[in-house]
């Protein structure tokens, strides 16, 4: 082929494929991938014999669903592996200065793009086809029109091209893989919560009807909406003009990537907030000449004193000194302080059926409450991620950056390093959870104003206890597991991808284990830190354990503190042999 | 006991995995002198220095800094060493001054003499201009000055540094090879691992050749040329130079060739046998009027390629 359409040659495609052939990893996440599609697939299949007696003719017809499962499932195999395979596609030429080499061959910019941009969609797609069993099987339970078969393959064709241009996008504008890949699950999350953002937080700024028509028309966006809502009895047409929004989407991506693959090929690695905290430095120096030069804390000048890596971490890591934690402390809490408020004047005024049916624990709620609670978890699931990172990253990068066996060789014992870098995350976590709190605050005024709670009764301070608590454990115990894996990890891609999925896997799969199994395996749930907050935003605690309430709340607090007690124990103690290990 | 030697490793073994770094590596280091590490890539030099940097437990033998185990009294070890790695890792938020006071408080420096100690080690490796300028911006030279500044801050006996040349441009090697000079006049004994092997034998004393994790070959210069009976050569340059004289010079014992040039003699004798000053005295002997008379520097390519055979671990 190659010799009679020369231009089809393809080279750097079948480099990456090579490549990826010859590399373990590739079949480890193709058998990790199958073992997680069948073992979902295997539960919801005995789940489906089981609400129809286990007869065969009974379970006739439910092919249906279970296709529609079967997409499911992939279409979150998508969101989860595409962004990691796909964001290293440039930064990891980057990172190995043979990006400028590429661009001395014959090979045309738009070339390496589409190549680079195949090899990363190819082992998605192959990814993809250890499904067709599964569907076979679905199929021959019956239900399945060739309208929804077809539907199915393009919802997960269209989901794979917009998830892949997004996170090749990001792998141009990024210099490290790491930022790459965080890059992409942060611009994916805000495109695809973008029709409940606008429904939720610009519904009680702009009215419930206007925001739910622009909800509708931005819903085309995200393929994955589209195929849990809207893909019976469609026609392939109608399909099309709605997820027309998806395709422009994917178009724009790969447009901007090549823009962003020349002019960013060789950029250094720089910080936007610092960046433009350095912008605002300068404004504010030339208002301080007005005002009369006032300060709000000393950020640099000082020389460290006894603890020089807190020192470090404290007065020139971007997101620690003081007066830049002010202000990312400001920029947060007080747009977070004025929604609120929004909210509470507009509340009386508000349609009862306000739905947000983007995440399914929202169905049920449908008042003001509902939308503190989005709001929250949106900042809650942000706060875990920035301070996950931030702790993973914080040994790792002085590996990247060859300076932990210089330290290593000082009198300072690891636990001491350990121990200084940790203590050099305090304010950053006060930061991060004063927000939160502050939602967490507004709720229970909210609640104990609608009648909801009353403060006679033990309700109002379990609600605000079991808040308090949450943010009083569990930030600190994110940000130390996240050291802890941090310290035992060598490059930065991995370590934030392993303490994220940790993370993910620790919080979702006890909950899952009694929806699979049994509701007699209800007490596994007790094993996620979610499961006790959760039941106290919606249900309340009192609900879940009665007069047991407070015993309850302590005791799982306790536990979890233990657990956070034993990983920094483990991690000073270890830490010699977690960062001298070769 | 000052006159026992400051580094003593034996039957070192360093193992990777299954993969054998370093195979019974003995040597000793004299105090005050500097011993060059050579070897090629992957015979593991820097696996030895890491290991007496604390940085790397040894799998079997006994590493003895200042008469401290590494192994089992690291933190003791610590206070009597400087280590400087091959890559010149740095925080670029800082500048060189803040550089060295981050490190001065590592070192647990007594805060009253932070400043001074910081002015001194800037002033010896001639960096006092640019103690205001990031770390990231300096050259190359300069960083590997600023780290070496850095070793010596808590003004330890031994100096670990693994490949402090590489890279550098012409001047910066001649500034780096002046100031392990300097160093070695203040007394510091230095372990110095490089490729450059010219450069090594222009100001070490002892030099330790590695390959594939083995000594190849150990001592002081004279004792490796003559262990390997290597040839030297002899720049003559005679006032009353005649055909006749040049055939007696080649007929001298130990003498194997001379070549002649148009303002000099090259003579090459075997100087395990004869010698310089001996060669001296021989041509006076021979009647000679001798205008200059100039030694080569060892010819450290020529051991270096005998003793190895281009093997890795």
């Amino acid at each position: 082929m190659s010799r009679l359409f020369p231009k089809l040659a393809l080279p750097l495609l079948a480099r990456e494929l090579t490549e990826r052939a010859a590399s373990k990893r590739t079949y480890i996440v193709r058998a990790i991938f199958a073992l997680l599609l069948m073992t979902a697939f295997w539960f919801f299949a005995s789940k489906i014999f089981n609400r129809y007696g286990g007869g065969a003719t009974s379970v006739l017809g439910s092919g249906q669903w279970l296709f529609e499962l079967l997409v499911i499932i992939q279409l979150m195999g998508i969101f989860l592996f595409l962004p990691a395979m796909m964001a290293g596609q440039f930064t990891i030429e980057k990172e190995r200065d043979s990006l400028g080499l590429l661009f001395l061959t014959r090979l045309g910019p738009w070339q390496i793009l589409f190549e680079k941009y195949l090899s990363g969609l190819i082992p998605i797609f192959s990814l993809l086809l250890l499904a067709m069993p599964l569907g076979a099987i679905a199929y021959a339970f019956g239900g399945v029109t060739q309208t929804i078969l077809c539907h199915g393959i393009y919802f997960l064709f269209l989901t794979s091209l917009q998830v892949g241009a997004l996170a090749l996008m990001c792998s141009t504008w990024c210099r490290t893989t790491a930022s790459a890949f965080i890059a992409t699950c942060v611009i994916g999350t805000i495109l695809y919560c973008l029709p409940a953002f606008i429904d939720s937080l610009l519904g009680p700024l702009i009215g419930h009807t206007l925001s739910a028509a622009f909800r509708d028309r931005t819903i085309g966006i995200c393929p994955f909406l589209i195929a849990v809502y809207k893909w019976h009895n469609v026609s392939i047409s109608v399909l099309l003009q709605q997820s027309a929004l998806a395709w422009i989407s994917t178009v724009l991506f790969l447009v901007l990537a090549r823009c962003f693959l020349v002019r960013r090929a060789f950029v250094k690695g720089t910080n936007p907030v610092l960046v433009c905290f350095r912008w605002l430095d300068g404004r504010m120096q030339r208002l301080n000449r007005v005002t009369g030069n006032i300060r709000i804390g000393k950020s640099g000048g000082q020389l460290p004193d006894a603890h020089p890596i807190a020192w470090r971490e404290t007065r020139k890591n971007v997101l620690a000194r003081p007066h830049y934690l002010l202000r990312i402390l400001l920029a947060v809490e007080v747009p977070t302080i004025c929604y609120g408020f929004v909210l509470l004047l507009n509340w009386p005024a508000w349609p009862q059926q306000s739905r947000i049916r983007f995440l399914w624990f929202f169905i049920t709620a449908d008042n003001l409450n509902a939308d503190l609670t989005f709001l929250n978890t949106l900042l809650g699931a942000l706060a875990v991620l920035v301070v996950s990172v931030a702790a993973a990253n914080a040994f790792v990068s002085e590996r990247v950056q060859q300076t932990l066996d210089v330290l290593l060789t000082t009198p300072m014992s690891a636990a001491q390093i350990v121990a200084e870098k940790a203590r050099a995350m305090r304010p950053f976590l006060a930061v991060v959870a004063a927000p939160v709190m502050t939602l967490f605050l507004m709720q229970w005024n909210v609640k104990i104003f609608t009648g909801y709670l009353q403060l006679s009764h033990s309700g109002a301070w379990l609600y605000l206890i079991c808040s308090l608590l949450t943010l009083a454990v569990y930030l600190p115990l994110v940000s130390w597991l996240s050291l802890w894996i941090g310290l035992k990890m060598r490059t930065r891609f991995r370590a934030i991808i392993t303490a994220l999925m940790v993370i993910l896997i620790w919080c979702v799969a006890p909950l899952l284990v009694p929806f699979f199994v049994s509701d007699a395996w209800g007490w596994v749930s007790y094993l996620s830190p979610l499961y006790l907050p959760v039941i106290n935003e919606f249900r309340g605690i009192q609900w879940l354990a009665g007069s047991f309430a407070w015993l309850t709340i302590g005791l799982n607090f306790s536990v979890f503190g233990a657990i956070l007690y034993f990983i920094r124990r483990r991690c000073l103690s270890c830490a010699d042999r977690y960062l001298r290990q070769a | 006991m000052p006159d026992s030697p400051l580094v003593i490793v034996e039957n070192l073994c360093v193992n990777y995995g299954k993969t054998r770094a370093v195979r019974g590596l003995s040597f000793s280091i004299p105090r005050g002198e500097i011993f060059g590490f050579i070897g090629p890539n992957g015979a593991g030099k820097t696996s030895t220095i890491k290991v007496m940097a604390t940085l790397l437990r040894p799998t079997s033998g006994r590493v003895i800094v200042a008469g401290h185990d590494v192994a089992r009294e690291p933190h003791a070890v610590r206070g009597k060493i400087g280590y400087m790695p091959d890559f010149f890792g740095v925080y670029d938020d800082l500048t060189a001054e803040e550089y060295l006071h981050f490190f001065a408080a590592a070192y647990r420096i007594d805060p009253a003499r932070r400043k001074s100690t910081v002015a001194d080690v800037l002033a010896l490796t001639d960096l006092s201009e640019k103690a205001q300028a990031p770390v990231d911006g300096l050259s190359r030279g300069m960083k590997q000055r600023l780290g070496i500044a850095r070793v010596l801050l808590h003004d330890p006996e031994l100096l670990l540094l693994d490949e402090p040349a590489s890279g550098l441009d012409p001047r910066a090697r001649i500034e780096m090879r002046e100031l392990l000079k300097e160093l070695q006049n203040l007394g510091k004994t230095i372990l110095v691992s490089s490729h450059i092997l010219h450069e090594l034998s222009q100001f070490c004393t002892h030099i330790g050749i590695v390959e594939a994790g083995d000594m190849a070959a150990c001592g002081s210069l004279a004792e490796i040329y003559r262990a390997l009976s290597l040839r030297r050569t002899v720049h003559v340059q005679l006032a009353n130079g005649s055909p006749e004289l040049t055939e007696r010079i080649r007929g001298l014992a130990s003498v194997t060739s001379v070549e002649e040039h148009p303002d000099r003699l090259a003579v090459q004798i075997r100087e395990d046998e004869l010698p310089l000053e001996g060669l001296l005295d021989a041509m006076h002997g021979l009647g000679a009027k001798i205008r200059m008379f100039q030694a080569d520097a060892m010819d450290m390519e020529t051991a270096f390629m005998k003793l190895t055979e281009g093997k890795t671990a």
